[in-house]
Formats: C-alpha cells, structure tokens, sequence
C-alpha cells in the first residue's frame, strides 16, 4: 500500500476549499475551525498515540495541538500545506510534552481497525510457520508500542510520521525543521533500534 | 559500495532512492538480500499501527471541547519557558534570528571599522605634524632634537630639567 497517498490524499476536501475554511477560521469562524478539527483528528490524534503511547496524554495533546493551531494561524502564511504545518505544531507540542512530564508512559491500547485483518503485509507476517502466527492483536500492539516506546522522542516522531502516517521524507523535514539526511539518518538508527526489540518476529 | 554502505542505504531510505547499483548488488549478494527482507518486515510490522484508530466520536468531542476553550478563553495552559521554546522551535524563527544575529555583527564590525579609520586618520594628522617644524609638537621630541633643529650646538642637553621653564636651567645670555 502505498501510505503517502493514503495520508495525504484521504482529505475529502480540495486545496481551494481547505483555504476557504482557514480564511473563515481565521476570522473567527468558530464552526469552520470545528470543520478542520474533524478533518485532521485522526492524523493528530494518531501521531499523538503514537508519539506518547497512552490514549488519555494523546486526547490532551490533541487538544492543545487544536487550540495552539488555533491561536497561530494568523502567523500561517499558506507557504507550507497547512497538514505540514499542523503536524509541525503537533510534533513540536509532543516532544516538549515528552520532555516535561518524563514520567514512564503507562500503554494504553487503542482499537484496532478490522481492515488489518485483511492487510496483506498482516496476512503475510502472520502466516503460519512465521513468529507472529501464534500472537493475539492484542500482544503485537502492545509489543509494538514498547518498542517504540525505547526511542528518543525525535527517532521516535521520524519513524511514526513515515512508517505509520506514510509522509515522505521531505514533508518530514519541513514538518521537523531539519535536512532529509538527517532524517534518513534518524531513520537508519530508529529502525536499527526497532530490529533490536522486535528481533523475535523478523526472523 | 560494500556490503555496510548498502546495507545502511537500505535501513534509512525506500525502494524508490534506491540507485542501479543497490539493486544489482542485491542481486548477488544474499547477505544484503536478507538485511533487505528483514527491513522490509520491520515496515510492514510497524506500519500495521496505521490500523491503530481513536474511538468513534473523539473527533466531534475534541472539537466540541476545542471551541468551548476557544469561546471561554481557557486556553493557555503553558508557562512562559514552554511558548518561548515552542516560539524557537520553528525553523522560521530560527532563520529570523540567524538573520538578526548576522545582522547586528556586520553593523558591529561596520561601526567598529568607521572607527578604526577616524582614529587612523588622527594619527596620521599627528604623525604629519610631528614631522613638520611646527613648534608646538617639539615638546614631544627629546632635548638633543630639539636642539638640533633649532640650530643650537653650545648648549648640554643632559643639564635640561624636563616640566622646568628652560630660562632656570639654560642661560643663553651666559653662554
């Protein structure tokens, strides 16, 4: 599956109407900010999960990433897309959040979408004679999580945005502030990492 | 590229930035191949999280919260250090203080360059004016020039009291 497309092509809306929602939000339309809260809930609120590990930490995230968006979009200036932009502010308040409460992340599991079931790569990996045959859903996310969980907050956030959330390695240095080859430095020593922990499947 | 080059090309980049020569090593040498089957299932591992979704109906519920906090004005929740850091996160702040920073050396190296070349000017008036016979600058030169550029031979330097009026030390009229 091709995971760029599926990210940044899911919006239901085109780039004329997203700007008309921003313009209106901008000047104080408060339903047309609730218009783009629901358009970009489930990204935010998947990289939030993703980057702290706990449903509750990542509802609060998202939130704060809504109203700090909220109160910064007369500084948007339109030379980035505004999903770059908001992953920006959402990756930012995530590590700064990360780095404030330093406490040991409790894993929450949140629901899994029945279409892994039907996923080719999950069909694959849990084929018979492979590691994952006998391993609940369950298990594996929570595996996963931990293993990520062992990442530094920016290895962390360069795995979740390309791996997960599918963005190429340019949007995630805009969205970071950094060079792609420091992002595929990241990545090299993220997955080096992730190959580590999660050794017992990958045989 | 050895075997550890493209086996680091292929744990930091995809398929599609992968050149010829990757794939024709992968080819041949079954040592990479399996670095490369075993990157390519820590992917599809990982990115099975996709699958991870927020209950239903936390999207309008975050919305419905964000625009009470909006509409009620309780929205910050951060001390001054967090806005500062989040204000420096942004490349484009950093860029405008780079800028700034830059800015204020070159006027500091402009205004200290400005003075360097007035007082290099005063000194080249002085230097100008100790070379000339003018008076007032001899009392800089020692007594022996002095003398000598006034022409006189018949008098001891070495009796010349400096800071004393010369006509307590020398008397020309004597001599």
């Amino acid at each position: 599956m091709n995971t760029d497309q599926a990210q940044i092509g899911a919006l239901p809306l085109s780039k004329e109407e997203e700007h008309l929602l921003l313009q209106k939000a901008l000047h104080r339309d408060f339903e047309a900010y609730a218009q783009l809260i629901r358009l970009y809930h489930g990204k935010i609120f998947g990289l939030a999960y993703n980057m702290t590990g706990n449903r509750e930490d990542a509802e609060d995230l998202t939130q704060d990433v809504f109203i700090k968006a909220y109160d910064a979009l007369p500084r948007f200036q339109g030379q980035s897309s505004f999903y770059t932009w908001i992953y920006r502010i959402a990756v930012n308040r995530a590590i700064n959040f990360l780095k404030k409460t330093r406490k040991r992340t409790i894993l929450s599991l949140d629901d899994v979408n029945e279409g892994i079931e039907r996923d080719p790569a999950y069909v694959e990996l849990s084929a018979k004679e492979t590691p994952l045959k006998d391993v609940t859903l369950a298990e594996l996310q929570e595996k996963l999580n931990k293993a990520l969980l062992t990442l530094s907050e920016k290895h962390r956030a360069v795995v979740v945005l390309h791996d997960i959330q599918g963005l190429p390695h340019e949007e995630i240095a805009k969205t970071l502030g950094c060079s792609t080859g420091t992002v595929r430095s990241r990545l090299f020593y993220a997955r080096q990492c992730l190959q580590g922990e999660l050794a017992e499947y990958l045989s | 590229m050895n075997c550890q080059q493209i086996q680091r090309r292929l744990l930091e980049s995809d398929e599609s930035a992968w050149p010829v020569e990757l794939q024709q090593h992968l080819g041949q040498c079954a040592n990479c191949r399996k670095t490369w089957e075993q990157t390519l299932r820590l992917r599809q591992l990982i990115g099975l999280k996709r699958y991870e979704q927020a209950p239903p109906g936390l999207d309008e519920k975050c919305a419905v919260d964000v625009i009470h906090r909006l509409k009620t004005g309780e929205t910050s929740t951060e001390s001054l250090s967090e806005r500062w850091q989040d204000f420096l996160a942004w490349p484009e702040t950093r860029a405008s203080l780079a800028l700034a920073a830059a800015a204020l050396i070159l006027l500091a190296a402009g205004l200290l360059w400005i003075t360097g070349r007035l007082d290099g000017s005063r000194h080249s008036t002085k230097s100008l004016a100790n070379s000339s016979t003018n008076l007032t600058t001899d009392q800089e030169l020692p007594a022996n020039q002095m003398l000598d550029r006034l022409s006189i031979t018949n008098i001891d330097p070495t009796r010349i009291e400096y800071g004393a009026q010369p006509s307590r030390v020398v008397d020309f009229e004597e001599k």
